[in-house]
């Protein structure tokens, strides 16, 4: 098959969730179909300002195809719109608006597929919140199949554009099936067909030294969370519980008190507290060593799709505490029964004391996450599921 | 907090039920803290406590407007505004340029500021909804039991245990 893959950013040096997605399933589709990522030339999400070379060039067996960003976003006017939309009080215009605002915007990567679109025999887009996505996909609608990545969040609950949206590709690929569900209750009429893939993962490298760890002069035993530390994932609350769980072991003069390690870009300020460490970027050595030593993972992001990071977090046999609040993460602990899922602040104090406290609970439970990345998250049976949603 | 003890748990561990272990304990430990702190008349029988703990922890755990009764009841818009729309009631070219510089000026200039009073009214927005969402499920609450204290009284088993004359007490 002849496949195009869409999708803003893209590259080894983007981080995120989708572009993660999109650059690991792309490079395994190039080991079967000729397959071409039609991007932009920007590697910043706020900005969207142009930082690669416009044009042809390969990532391992896939063409890449960048289209420049004709103008950054328009910060202010997408502020307002934001406050729009998510209010609910956003007309069609202003909605529509919303979605070019948002960019990044590629004239290009629309001329492309409305002139060539038919030389592929499918088109897979990923993130529908994002211009590329949202614009093109109807373009090639007959042969579109959409990876919308939706979240629980103000856009999902408000947006009246995106009933009849949801129904137009050929099909759709679902992280998760509160992602499927949620989509399901917004689309006008019966989902198109459907899978739930996840995310694939190799099996972790046995047991990374703790080299990296001694070198920044990390301790034995800590609580870890990855990932971008922002509001967005609800890393403020997080400091709020997390200091609250320090105060009261230290008062009860009795237990492990665990510090928090922060690995990844800090956008939120991180509180002074002596059991709090931001290590900011850290590199791939150091990362998996983090995964791998840590007591617990802790995610508290409110609005998810599909948590990677908690999954790699089970790869390396570790458990993961995460905001019950959030329905996929909820219900992927559930489903591996790999770790504990909190509703508020003390919970959060008792499951983190808990997994402190108990070695060998937490050891099992994180062997419970690995037994069900091993069932569901492994590649061939990811690729499998992508294969037969494609041949559809 | 008390740590919750590890009590032998069955092959494989069940976080479910670790969770569920943490949360009666956590509960236990706020009652205990509320009871200490004056609130020992409401709370010293735990049922009551763990009955209302419940009531709210389930209502705040659905931030559901739209199955919301009072905001119907309401006359006005309940909800704090928080887009805000530039207009001007001038016409021509005046108008055009003054919503020009709110919205390329004033605008961007006074962000922060407006930013700052949008959290706040977010959080204010949360707490009306939780309110809300409380007061209603006490209402039916109340609704449903005056309804069976209504049958109760109207019920013929209800009459005859009623006194008759000949057994008031002397000096009613």
């Amino acid at each position: 098959m002849t496949l195009a893959c869409v999708i803003h950013r893209y590259g080894p040096q983007v981080a995120g969730g989708s572009e993660a997605h999109c650059r690991a399933i792309a490079q395994r589709l190039a080991e079967r179909h000729d397959v071409t990522v039609l991007t932009s030339c920007a590697t910043d999400y706020v900005t969207w300002r142009n930082a690669l070379p416009r044009g042809e060039s390969r990532d391992g067996g896939v063409k890449v195809l960048r289209f420049p960003v004709d103008r950054p976003r328009p910060m202010n006017r997408f502020r307002v719109l934001s406050d729009l939309v998510f209010d609910g009080r956003a007309t069609v215009e202003e909605q529509v608006e919303w979605f070019a605002a948002n960019g990044p915007s590629l004239p290009g990567l629309l001329s492309h597929l409305q002139v060539d679109g038919h030389a592929y025999d499918r088109v897979l887009f990923w993130a529908f919140r994002y211009a590329p996505t949202w614009f093109a996909l109807p373009l090639v609608a007959d042969r579109a199949v959409l990876l919308p990545t939706a979240e629980d969040d103000d856009l999902i609950r408000t947006s009246t554009l995106l009933g009849p949206y949801f129904r137009r590709p050929r099909a759709c690929l679902f992280l998760t099936p509160e992602e499927r569900d949620l989509v399901a209750a917004r689309c006008e009429g019966p989902l198109p067909p459907s899978d739930i893939i996840g995310m694939g993962l190799d099996p972790a490298p046995a047991a990374p030294p703790r080299g990296p760890l001694d070198a920044l002069g990390l301790p034995r035993d800590y609580l870890l969370y990855l990932g971008r530390v922002d509001k967005n994932k609800g890393c403020d609350r997080l400091f709020d519980a997390f200091v609250e769980y320090d105060r009261r072991v230290t008062a009860d003069g009795a237990g492990n008190a665990l510090p928090l390690i922060l690995a990844g870009p800090v956008v939120l300020p991180v509180p002074a507290h002596p059991r709090i460490r931001a290590l900011g970027f850290v590199d791939d050595r150091t990362r998996e060593a983090l995964l791998a030593h840590a007591r617990a993972l802790v995610m508290p992001s409110p609005y998810e799709s599909l948590s990677i990071v908690v999954l790699e977090a089970w790869n390396h046999r570790r458990p993961v505490v995460v905001n019950g609040r959030c329905g996929p993460l909820a219900g992927q602990v559930r489903r591996a029964n790999g770790g504990l899922s909190y509703y508020w602040p003390d919970e959060f104090v008792g499951a983190v004391r808990y997994l402190a406290d108990h070695p060998d609970h937490a050891d099992r439970l994180g062997a419970q996450g690995f037994a069900y990345v091993e069932r569901e998250y492994r590649w061939p049976l990811v690729m499998a599921k992508i294969e037969a949603l494609l041949d559809r | 907090m008390a740590r919750v003890d590890a009590s032998p748990l069955p092959e494989p561990v069940d976080a479910e039920a670790i969770m569920t272990e943490v949360r009666r304990q956590v509960r236990a430990d706020l009652r205990a803290r509320l009871v200490a702190h004056g609130a020992a008349e409401e709370f010293s029988d735990p049922r009551v406590f763990d009955e209302v703990d419940g009531l709210f922890r389930r209502t705040l755990a659905r931030d559901d407007r739209a199955r919301l009764l009072l905001p119907d009841a309401l006359d006005e818009r309940w909800a704090p505004e928080l887009a805000l729309r530039l207009s001007t009631h001038r016409p021509g070219p005046v108008g055009s340029s003054i919503l020009f510089v709110k919205r390329r000026v004033l605008q961007p200039l006074l962000r922060w500021l407006f930013e700052y009073a949008l959290e706040n009214f977010r959080r204010q927005d949360r707490v009306n909804v939780a309110l809300m969402a409380c007061l209603q499920s006490l209402a039916a609450d109340h609704v449903k039991l005056r309804l069976r204290v209504d049958a109760l009284e109207r019920s013929p088993h209800r009459e005859r245990e009623t006194p008759v004359s000949g057994d008031t007490p002397a000096g009613r």
